[in-house]
């Protein structure tokens, strides 16, 4: 690597991570209001965000819908991961990008789509409006994770597990998930993330009483710049961190294979 | 294990492309605790057969039978037959214990008796230690025993091996055939062990079913197969082999072009219908001694010494040939030089064309 490029580097890292610099510490400030660099520490902010309603709800309405999102994503994305990738059927190249779609359409134009259209079912301003439409919205991410690991997985192994007696339903219980199941594992938790930290569709069709952590940081910046939205940011980095962490330990946990001292 | 079963293919096929066969009608039937080799180049079906044996591939066509029984409509998890996949196929997530208990757990043999027989396979595959290792945790050789342990312990009707040495160093290939034949010996199970190997085939079965294009070339002893190849591509993919091309003469003789004509006493075949000759390089003496007009002339172009023996490439009546002399018969021959070569006309096999 050339000295530049080097320098090119270091330049889109501050870039890329200047935000959580600044964010963090500022979340720590003793300053009525947002200010940097913070004038002193303290953990003022975080204790206002965990005694107002106002933040909690949110907090709470957030991990709810994350956690439905993540099941029925789950329930959705897994079937379709093994439809994609083990069986020949019509449209199949067709039903892989319906699937995926939701990577490439624009999240507002869905966010305008389902407020007209949740509108008329009586879905808009409820959790299950959110869930349904973050379903859709993490489906994809959920059989992105699943498909690349079922295409590395070795089919082989399902059919020893059958030749030695296993029905369908027992290998699957006993050899195909354990050996996926850091896959699984992953894929539940970015379906997760992916819900609690989005931002467009929350603001379009959670209302006051479902409202997202990432909307009422929104509606507090337009309002009143409440300093707490520091300590609101803070966390959904670290919850982000966590994901990105879990994902990263789940590839420790698989086996490696370790020397034998026979 | 006495309840060895018989296992009878008939008129097998498969085709993944319409039009073109993989497997093309094969027919076999092999004995009670037999050991059939499948032996045939990379392509020739082999795994194909396997997999509609065991159950992972249905045929196009044929059917298939254990011990009288029809099994094609049986599912694979109901045709108790062990198998061995080229890469073992071992469950990474559980230990080698539970591994080999796997058949085990399935067919519900309580807990005690079933902590009993995998101990016993594990030792017959010299693994009593390993049980609870994870496999990747051993050599490839161990997991190839685990994986022959697993295949072994619930009693199956047959066992089919597909190339199960075949990712390992030759030290250890050779000391798992023995290994193998003893398993073999001991339990009288049926077997089914393919490969692209001949000398492995060679030494290990009972019977060698050679495979090439879907179908089944020949099957016989190996002595039969190596001394009596039916086709030419039997005669060529197993051992080392000299084929010249003839037409039969009068009174079953074969005459050979630049060699002369041979009584081999082959009345059976018409006069004029065209032939090769097997010679075998082992069945060619070469020697210096003064030369008779009915000698043949060998010139030698390369001598390869494998201590044991030589191998000798020459060229004689403007065909390459290739002579396996024994160490202590090699004449002292260099390259370009011309040589006496005799043979036992009685060692020549005419294989039709
Ligand atoms: N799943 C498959 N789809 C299409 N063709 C296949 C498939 N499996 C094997 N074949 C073809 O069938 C032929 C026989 O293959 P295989 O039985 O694997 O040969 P072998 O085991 O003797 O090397 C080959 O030409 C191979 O390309
Ligand atoms: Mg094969």
């Amino acid at each position: 690597m050339s000295r530049s490029t080097i320098i090119l580097a270091v330049l889109v890292a501050i870039l890329l991570t200047g935000p959580m610099f600044i964010v963090v510490p500022m979340s720590f400030s003793t300053a009525p209001s947002l200010e940097f660099p913070p004038p002193g520490f303290w953990l003022g902010y975080y204790r206002r965000f965990f005694s107002d309603p106002n933040w909690t709800g949110p907090l709470f309405n957030s991990f709810a819908i994350g956690f439905g999102t993540m099941v029925l994503a789950m329930l959705f994305g897994a079937p379709a991961s093994f439809a994609l990738m083990r069986h020949r059927f019509r449209f199949r190249s067709a039903f892989r990008m319906l699937v995926l779609s939701p990577l490439i359409v624009p999240h507002i134009v869905m966010a305008l789509g389902y407020y007209s259209y949740f509108g008329s079912l009586g879905l808009v301003q409820s959790m299950t409006g959110v869930i349904l439409a973050h379903t859709c919205l993490t489906i994809p991410v959920v059989v992105l994770t699943l498909t690349s690991a079922l295409a590395n997985f070795d089919r082989r192994v399902e059919n020893a597990a059958a030749g030695l007696g296993a029905r369908p339903l027992t290998t699957f219980r006993l050899v195909t998930f354990p050996i996926l199941r850091p896959a699984f594992l992953v894929a539940a938790l970015f379906a997760f993330i992916h819900s609690f930290d989005e931002t467009v569709i929350a603001i379009f069709i959670s209302g006051r009483d479902s409202a997202t952590l990432p909307r009422q940081m929104f509606n507090s910046f337009q309002m009143e710049a409440d300093p707490a939205i520091s300590a609101a940011s803070s966390l959904l980095l670290a919850a982000v961190l966590v994901v990105i962490g879990a994902r990263w330990a789940a590839r420790l946990v698989k086996p490696q294979p370790a020397r034998a001292k026979a | 294990m006495k309840n060895a079963r018989a296992l009878s293919l008939r008129g097998l096929s498969k085709s993944y492309l319409a039009g073109q066969n993989a497997v093309d009608s094969i027919d076999l039937e092999i004995q009670p605790g037999e050991f059939v080799s499948f032996l045939g180049p990379s392509g020739s079906g082999k795994t194909t057969t396997l997999m509609m044996i065991a159950g992972f591939s249905k045929p196009s066509s044929g059917e298939i039978a254990i011990g009288g029984r029809k099994i094609d409509s049986v599912e694979p998890y109901d045709r108790n037959i062990g198998m061995v996949f080229q890469n073992y196929a071992l469950f990474p997530h559980m230990s080698v214990a539970d591994n080999v208990g796997f058949p085990l757990r399935m067919r519900q043999v309580p807990k005690a008796q079933a902590a009993k027989r995998i101990a016993d396979a594990l030792a017959m595959v010299g693994l009593a230690d390993f049980s609870g290792r994870k496999p990747a945790e051993l050599s490839g050789g161990q997991q190839q025993r685990v994986a022959l342990a697993r295949a072994l312990v619930f009693e199956p009707d047959v066992v089919l091996l597909d190339e199960p040495l075949g990712a390992l160093d030759k030290a250890l290939r050779e000391q798992m055939q023995i290994e193998l034949k003893r398993i073999h010996r001991e339990l009288g199970v049926t077997m089914v062990y393919v490969t692209h190997d001949q000398g492995e085939a060679m030494a290990m079965s009972d019977r060698i079913a050679v495979f090439n294009r879907g179908r089944i070339e020949q099957i016989g002893s190996p002595a039969e197969v190596y001394a009596r190849p039916q086709t030419r591509f039997v005669a060529s993919f197993i051992g080392d082999s000299n084929l010249i091309e003839g037409v039969i003469g009068r009174g079953g003789s074969v005459d050979l072009p630049g060699f002369g004509s041979i009584a081999v006493g082959r009345g059976d075949l018409t006069p004029g219908t065209p032939v090769d000759v097997l010679l075998r390089p082992e069945t060619i003496r070469l020697s210096k001694e003064e030369r008779s007009p009915e000698d043949i002339c060998f010139t030698v172009d390369e001598i390869v010494n494998y201590g044991d023996s030589f191998l000798v490439i020459g060229k004689s009546a403007g065909q390459e040939l290739r002579a396996r002399v024994p160490g202590l018969d090699m004449p002292a021959l260099a390259r370009g030089e011309r040589c006496v070569m005799r043979w036992s006309k009685e060692r020549v096999h005419i294989v039709p064309r």
